[in-house]
């Protein structure tokens, strides 16, 4: 069962840009009856395990920057600690209410973003601390056929709201992924490809130091981790491979409304 | 020092270590219901019931052989892995006089340092 909880949430979280744990925790928590901070610290790791095969794969085939994964994960696992601070010190129920919050509004940017994914240059300029970075990439266009150059810009501002990104992640044990995407694409300025593949390599570093601190903390189960990294990670394989080939607006909606059905789950446990 | 180089490596640091740590799950799991509940962890009259491990008590599983420290095992090299990638970009950062990439790898070293000790820290007020 909990090896299908992995799997469902690894399939829906890919597509809604949740990421597998997102789905899976709640899912854990509902129906299986795992305390919620059990199911937070063990999924956390199993984000560490989906993001080192799927980011990994995206740096291999330079289509995730490390550069600017590493730039940014100075945000993403600061938040991540004060994440899992908050954790720890805010009531059960308050847990339950922004989890099933987060549920509800990170599959949106996804539904009204559209299918289109042609990068358009939004700044023309690079500020100082950008430049410094060294945040510059280019990547091959399979469509366009075509070598497209890119570069970050408004380094400070991605990285407030990556702080943000990181701090959901530690605080629920998920990857967040959907607004470290929103912060690349819209604010730094990276082609949306360029964002999602980053994002996804940068989903790994940010759980590795809330992982950490669940463990320490206890509250990391290493059999729970055992039986729902597999399904968590064949979830996100069939997801990438097989059924974004097949993804219509109407099948990514079909699954938000299933990860709404969780969330308005969540927050009745928190009312 | 190339980008893609340095991109690769990391590439094949994160993929040793998912492999190693599938390995070890699988190992650990088979051990686990092979000899059968060996720990509180494993049981109750409804069938399997969890509950957090503490670094501390995780210690005394693997030194005692018991298969839940297999598991443990299995997490510490998938964190490990995503470490030793930093590490190791901060080593050919520093090898290859790229200053901006060095410094950032090891404020990510740092970060991860400063994690566990929030986490002890919490631990001991809590």
């Amino acid at each position: 069962m909990i090896f299908v909880a992995g799997f469902l949430g690894g399939l829906i979280g890919a597509l809604t840009g949740l990421g597998g744990s997102a789905i899976a925790s709640p899912i854990l928590v509902s129906y299986l009856g795992i305390p919620l901070r059990l199911a937070i610290g063990s999924g956390i790791i199993a984000t560490i395990a989906n993001s080192s095969t799927s980011g990994a794969n995206y740096l291999a085939k330079g289509l995730a920057n490390l550069r600017v994964g590493y730039s940014l994960a100075i945000a993403t696992m600061l938040g991540s600690i004060i994440g899992v601070t908050i954790n720890i010190y805010i009531p059960t129920k308050i847990l339950y209410i922004v989890f099933g919050i987060v549920l509800m509004i990170a599959p949106l940017p996804g539904i009204f973003r559209g299918s289109s994914s042609e990068f358009v240059k939004k700044y023309e300029n690079q500020d100082s601390i950008s430049a410094r970075l060294g945040l510059k990439g280019a990547y091959y266009d399979e469509r366009r056929r075509a070598v497209i150059e890119y570069y970050g810009t408004n380094y400070v501002l991605s990285f407030l709201s990556m702080l943000g990104a990181g701090i959901i992640s530690g605080m629920l044990g998920i990857g967040a992924g959907a607004f470290k995407v929103l912060s690349m694409d819209y604010i730094l300025g990276l082609p949306f490809k360029v964002s999602t593949a980053t994002s996804s390599f940068m989903i790994g570093l940010t759980a590795t130091s809330g992982g950490i601190q669940y463990m320490v903390l206890g509250y990391t189960d290493p059999l729970l981790v055992a039986l729902l990294t597999p399904g968590v990670i064949l979830g996100s394989y069939v997801s990438s491979n097989i059924l974004n080939r097949l993804t219509s607006r109407a099948l990514r909606i079909i699954f938000t409304a299933v990860v709404w059905f969780l969330g308005i789950e969540m927050i009745s446990r928190g009312i | 020092m190339g980008q893609r180089s340095l991109e690769k490596s990391v590439y094949m640091i994160l993929r040793f270590s998912v492999i190693l740590s599938l390995i070890l799950t699988i190992a650990g799991l088979i051990a686990l219901f092979t000899r059968g509940p060996t720990t509180e962890l494993m049981r109750d009259s409804s069938g399997l019931r969890f509950g957090g491990l503490n670094i501390g008590r995780a210690v005394e599983k693997i030194a005692s052989g018991d298969p839940l420290g297999i598991l443990w095992i299995s997490i510490t090299v998938l964190i490990g892995g995503v470490i030793a990638s930093i590490a190791v970009s901060a080593y050919r950062a520093y090898r290859s006089r790229d200053k901006p990439l060095a410094i950032v790898s090891i404020i990510l070293i740092m970060i991860v340092v400063l994690s566990a000790t929030i986490g002890i820290f919490v631990r001991s007020q809590h």
